[in-house]
């Protein structure tokens, strides 16, 4: 079936880069034409020209998408100078990859450089601009109206006060905001209510920043764990939260490579993590009991009353020990792990990446391993410490990560 | 298994044999089973075979097991190995060595398992079974000898291509290996080096009328070449082929020259198969409904073209080398049939060189005429033709060009005008 390819040309997108990415995509979805794409930086100006005064044999269509735009006053030129001249049989995109167009936040407007280019390219008939907004843009009301817009597209509508809560949990990048709106959309109620966005909103929420952030330090790459920390600090997250997050994934590598080290197997070493935090720790600690057991028996020791009924009582504490404190005030929790399937993270990587192909029932490999944990978890320690009081934030995170993500036992 | 076999025999082998195995596409394998698929089969009985394969290719050299091969088969046996170490290890032999490769089998299979620590759904099976290894001595004249060891696996676990007359489809046409090769040096030059549909970066074969053309285009040019018709057997069929042209290359370079190649297609399974006396090859083809997007030569060979005018080669080319520094990209290219002149002006978009200006003489030109051309488009032409003087043949149209040798060597080259403003007020005057 042939394809509605009537898109007006030309074309100029700019802004956000993943939303320019699903506009090009959206334009090949409606075409048939052959799609030949050049870099306004590495090809010839001249190699340019000649594609685009080029038609195929039998006088075929092409769409050339022009990315990569240089910083280059002829290149500007030559570029406006190319897409005045019509040609029926040529479309021409031009996609500005490497945000070269930015608008002040303040005026709105675009620099002055730039700003020339895109109103003489306005001024050209037939010409489309498509503006997916940038990161200065991101503040504000800019940012309210794209998950307003984002959503109505879906036939769903939002409040600003629930826009808020949305960018409050998952940042501030277009990209992730429009990838959860999208996932959001499917199950989402006509009016989007504060709890559906509680519920479902997912990429930075303090759990699941941890599942994202740690999922890829587990595949042991340095290179792509590295460019996702710096996309998170790029939609705003602190460095010192990512790396109390880093410091919470080794020390249950830690915890995990002690219960190793310590004789458990692999297979019991899972439900030993589960249980860390539990309370009381007798009854969730102790091997005659099972699952649901233990969940019955610490039931009745949830309340903090009847927590220090059992410490006194059981564990022979004084009550003088225990301070009472002012309502408001949180109580300090131990750390659990939320889902069972994180408690297989930690075994996975230390079984598959760092144990690998070696005996596992050599004592030498179970200290190395235990001996990485505690070097790597110190380590971490030692980085947060710096990035809570020193100056380059972003080196200490890479370090962190090139600590993590090495799994070389020999050097342990 | 107990063999016996010269090294250059054994090199030659594994060059040919082993080329599936040893490809990018089998080397950067990251399946689960990945060591299978780069691995070799040896089979040694009355024969001595090596096989491998991916999905884009597939090949299987055989050779008689003879003593007056260099081939010595003490007992017969299969195995896995792994082709790029074992080739490795071979041509770091010297070349009078002779090598020997015996088999040394555990008592019980080991099996390795690629996923360890990993659930798997039930019956899917994804272990490796090592059998042992192959102990490999190599001696040569000076009585220096090496040794080494390699794991083999069970061959059972890869199931090689069945090259089977049943299996490879329908016959399409005989032509000598020399063709083949001669074809791929004239054309390749006009392939993308990379088209995700596979039409751009492929050889197209066609017949048209008795004669079996290979043709290379990138839209903007296309080149063309006459298999000569003494070096073709039989065309048995009028359906066009098409071959990424890197496969065709690797398969052209592994074939015997002295021998004629056969080309059949599986449509059912999109694959075009390769026969030599001692060697198969299966190649992956173009997806079906992607080869009628590579244009019908007979658009062009039917097209009437017009001499223009005749030049010598060592001259254009040096003008065009000329106009290249300027811009590589096009050039006004201007005819003065009373003057028998062309002068070739390049302007570039990049403002960085003036524009450049040459001017030579041409013979039996019979029109005025101006147009703009691709000048690397016609470098590369005049790279491929060896005649001393080249002919420029132009359409009623004048959207392309058509440019051979004096003499016909079967290669026809054909590159599309290039509308560029920059040139428009030489046009016009």
């Amino acid at each position: 079936m042939s394809k509605n390819d009537d898109f007006s040309t030309p074309v100029l997108i700019f802004g956000d880069p993943f939303l320019s990415k699903n506009s090009i995509i959206s334009l090949k979805k409606n075409t048939d034409a052959k799609w030949v794409i050049m870099s306004a930086s590495s090809d010839t100006l001249d190699s340019i020209r000649m594609e685009a005064g080029t038609t195929g044999w039998e006088d075929s269509k092409k769409v050339i998408e022009i990315n990569d735009l240089p910083n280059r006053k002829n290149a500007r030129d030559f570029l406006i100078n190319l897409v005045s001249t019509r040609n029926d049989l040529i479309k021409i995109v031009i996609w500005d990859s490497t945000e070269c167009i930015k608008t002040n936040p303040k005026t709105k407007s675009f620099d002055k450089t730039w700003g020339e280019f895109v109103k003489k390219f306005r001024d050209i008939d037939g010409a489309k601009i498509v503006n997916n907004g940038n990161k200065e843009a991101n503040r504000g009301d800019d940012r309210i109206d794209f998950i307003k817009k984002s959503f109505k597209r879906f036939k769903k509508e939002i409040s600003t006060e629930c826009a808020n809560l949305l960018t409050d949990i998952v940042g501030l990048d277009r990209g992730m905001l429009l990838s959860d709106i999208e996932k959001m959309a499917i199950t989402a109620p006509p009016q989007i209510t504060r709890e559906f966005i509680l519920e479902n909103a997912f990429p930075s929420s303090k759990q699941s920043l941890l599942y994202n952030l740690t999922d890829m330090l587990d595949s042991g790459n340095y290179e792509e764990s590295v460019y996702l920390m710096e996309r998170f600090i790029q939609s705003e997250h602190n460095p010192n939260q990512l790396a109390e997050t880093f410091l919470r994934h080794v020390r249950w590598q830690l915890a995990a490579s002690y219960f190793w080290y310590a004789g458990s197997p692999w297979s019991s070493v899972k439900d030993k993590l589960l249980n860390m935090g539990k309370f009381p720790a007798e009854i969730w600690h102790d091997s005659k009991y099972s699952t649901s057991q233990k969940k019955t028996l610490s039931e009745k020791y949830k309340d903090s009353n009847d927590m220090v009924k059992y410490l006194n009582e059981k564990e022979g504490i004084l009550k003088r020990y225990f301070k009472k404190l002012p309502p408001n005030k949180t109580k300090p929790r131990a750390e659990r792990l939320a889902h069972d399937f994180w408690a297989d993270k930690p075994i996975s990587f230390l079984k598959n990446k760092v144990v690998g192909n070696r005996p596992s029932d050599d004592p030498t490999v179970k200290r190395q391993v235990l001996k990485r944990a505690i070097s790597i978890y110190l380590f971490v320690n030692e980085k947060l410490t710096e990035i809570r009081y020193g100056t380059n934030p972003m080196q200490d995170l890479q370090e962190i990560i090139k600590a993590i993500t090495n799994t070389d036992l020999s050097r342990f | 298994m107990k063999v016996k076999i010269k090294q250059n025999v054994l090199e030659e082998a594994l060059n040919k044999g082993a080329v599936a195995a040893l490809l990018d596409d089998a080397q950067t394998d990251t399946s689960t089973m990945s060591l299978l698929v780069k691995s070799i089969k040896i089979t040694c009985n009355k024969s001595f075979t090596i096989e491998g394969c991916t999905n884009l290719m597939a090949v299987k050299y055989t050779i008689p097991a003879k003593e007056e091969n260099g081939i010595t088969v003490d007992e017969e046996g299969c195995v896995l190995v792994p082709a790029k170490e074992f080739t490795n290890w071979v041509k770091a032999q010297s070349k009078d060595a002779q090598i020997g490769i015996v088999l040394s089998e555990l008592a019980t299979p080991e099996i390795i398992n690629p996923l360890e620590g990993i659930e798997v759904e039930d019956g899917e099976d994804v272990s490796i079974k090592k059998i042992g290894s192959i102990k490999l001595v190599s001696k040569d004249s000076s009585k220096t000898a090496r040794k080494w060891e390699l794991d083999c696996y069970d061959p059972s676990q890869r199931k090689m291509v069945s090259f089977a007359s049943e299996h490879k489809g329908t016959k399409h046409f005989e032509i000598k290996a020399k063709s083949l090769s001669t074809a791929l040096s004239k054309i390749a030059f006009a392939s993308l080096p990379k088209d995700y549909e596979h039409v751009l970066d492929s050889v197209s074969i066609q017949k048209y009328e008795n004669d079996l053309f290979f043709a290379t285009t990138d839209t903007k040019r296309c080149a063309l070449y006459k298999i000569p018709p003494s070096d073709i057997d039989a065309i048995e069929s009028d359906n066009p082929l098409l071959i990424s042209v890197n496969l065709l290359d690797t398969a052209s370079k592994i074939s015997d020259e002295e021998n004629k190649l056969s080309f059949y297609y599986n449509e059912d399974i999109e694959r075009v198969f390769i026969s030599q006396p001692n060697i198969e090859m299966r190649l992956a083809s173009t997806e079906k409904g992607n080869i009628k997007k590579f244009p019908n030569i007979k658009m062009l060979l039917e097209k009437d073209y017009d001499l223009l005018a005749k030049t010598s080669r060592i001259g254009l080319n040096s003008d065009l080398i000329s106009c290249a520094l300027v811009n590589s990209s096009s050039a006004l290219f201007s005819f003065t049939s009373d003057k028998s002149m062309l002068v070739i002006k390049a302007i570039s978009d990049d403002s960085k060189y003036k524009p450049s200006v040459t001017k030579s003489e041409v013979n039996s030109l019979s029109i005025n005429l101006k147009a703009v051309w691709g000048v690397t488009h016609l470098i590369d032409a005049l790279k491929i033709i060896k005649d001393d003087m080249v002919e420029l043949h132009i359409p009623d149209n004048k959207k392309s060009v058509k440019i051979k040798g004096e003499d016909d060597d079967g290669f026809l080259y054909f590159a599309m005008a290039i509308n560029n403003p920059k040139y428009a007020s030489d046009l016009d005057e």
